[in-house]
């Protein structure tokens, strides 16, 4: 009898003439995997990193070589010397002489619950997809995701949620499974990838990483789509906004102003100005002045207001426009 | 990674008003700045807007000042007393009186002049 198969995946049926043809109840199995799989990788699931193509970057260097902010949302570690710099798809981080290095994002803290709130006690898988991988030291990567709550059960005070050790020179997709704590009692949720902490060489290329509700494989793991980069960018500005400080306001008293300075979207907190060294220029009532000192203090909707002072050279109760000397930041990082 | 501490600094003039508030996260140099706590989240990380809030009401004077190694509020007369001090501007119609004062003055020089020498 000849085989018949079923109509959109073509998984063959059974064959009464011959109960035991292994061959083909194998090729049944197979093609009902394969079936699975392209389903569970066709739809998307929600990303709860964001950024998480390290597209945005607002500080606008091609390469950072210090710890700190450097793509939006990612904080960069740098140990003897090492960088992390835009590729075409993702970033590389080459390794300093010793130590480790690394790129993270904190996803909640105490003040910001909601990515947090909305995988509270849930299995969670964090993913990563490795594009390029030279790197030799004795030991491996690591891809970590991870409850700072002050214990001393890791080296930095942290609860290890998920983690996967990742050796050198391994390419593709990889993934860590975990389940979130239950209530956010901590200092933070952090989801990392750190290179070896001995003597090492080399780069490491990520193409994206992701944070998904719910166990997966690296099989299993939904399609990663990015969300588009205005979104992401928005997403961004709530928690870093690059601007010039140009802004409009008035005079309240000859020694004290207000600035009104738009910002695109109302970010995550009160923010703070990342450069100390800025000045603010004034125009005032036909007069150049600059502002001898400013204060961050308030948000109202679309706009962060400046209290400035002068020496007594505004004009009390008139019109002003300000800018500041230098492109600056409101940061309202985790 | 590390999860590290914000520390908290405050600058003063030399009554003691609070006339700065920072963290460390974007301090380039601490010179002229006195530590005063620190923690974790916003209050500390963006201390700027958020450990004291507004540090001047809307006649740019000074809510805040660090007394025997605290941060108190500054009362109601102590504000108006600097809100006394502030150098103030006059207003037009003072300006106008003062310019019709002055013209006064030039026309009756210029009129004693005339009468010297029997031009009027």
């Amino acid at each position: 009898m000849a085989i018949t198969y079923t109509e959109h995946l073509q998984i063959p049926k059974h064959d009464p003439t011959d109960h035991f043809n292994i061959a083909l109840i194998n090729e049944g199995f197979d093609k009902t995997e394969a079936g699975i799989l392209a389903a569970y990788r066709g739809s998307a699931a929600y990303n709860f990193l964001g950024n998480s193509n390290f597209e945005i970057n607002q500080r606008g260097q091609s390469e950072y070589n210090s710890t700190g902010y450097s793509f939006d949302r990612w904080r960069f570690r740098s140990t003897n010397g090492g960088t992390v710099q835009k590729l075409a798809k993702g970033i590389r981080i080459t390794t300093g002489t010793s130590g480790i290095c690394g790129v993270y994002q904190r996803i909640a803290t105490q003040d910001y619950t909601p990515v947090f709130d909305a995988l509270a006690g849930e299995p969670v898988t964090l993913a990563i997809k490795i594009s390029a991988n030279t790197l030799s030291a004795s030991g491996n990567s690591g891809l970590d995701l991870l409850d700072h709550n002050g214990t001393t059960t890791e080296g930095s005070g942290a609860v290890v949620i998920a983690r996967k050790s990742i050796e050198n020179g391994k390419t593709g997709i990889i993934v860590a499974n975990g389940t979130m704590p239950t209530t956010m009692t901590n200092d933070g949720i952090t989801a990392l990838l750190r290179t070896p902490s001995t003597t090492v060489t080399g780069a490491i290329d990520i193409e994206w990483m992701a944070l998904y509700k719910g166990t997966y494989t690296a099989d299993t793991l939904p399609s990663y789509m990015p969300k588009g980069y205005a979104q992401e960018l928005l997403e961004c500005q709530r928690f870093y906004f690059r601007t010039i400080g140009q802004g409009y306001g008035y005079c309240t008293n000859t020694s004290a102003a207000r600035l009104n300075i738009p910002i695109p979207v109302m970010m995550r907190a009160v923010p703070s100005v990342d450069n100390d060294s800025i000045t603010i220029t004034c125009h005032n009532n036909g007069n150049n002045i600059t502002a001898t000192g400013y204060s961050v203090a308030e948000m109202h909707g679309a706009s962060i207001r400046l209290n400035l002072t002068s020496d007594a050279a505004f004009t009390r109760y008139t019109p002003l426009a300000g800018y500041a000397s230098a492109e600056f930041g409101f940061s309202a990082e985790l | 990674m590390e999860h590290e501490k914000f520390s908290v600094y405050i600058k003063t003039d030399n009554q003691g008003r609070i006339i700065g508030v920072n963290s460390d996260a974007f301090l380039s140099s601490l010179d002229g700045w006195t530590k005063i706590a620190e923690g974790h989240g916003d209050k500390f990380h963006h201390a700027q807007g958020n450990y004291l809030g507004n540090l001047m009401d809307e006649n740019g004077v000074y809510r805040y000042e660090l007394k025997n190694g605290k941060i108190k509020e500054r009362t109601k007369k102590e504000m108006e007393a600097d809100v006394q001090e502030q150098p103030k501007q006059p207003t037009d119609r003072e300006r106008i009186e003062e310019l019709e004062r002055a013209f006064e003055g030039l026309n009756k020089v210029f009129t004693s002049i005339m009468q010297k020498f029997g031009l009027k």
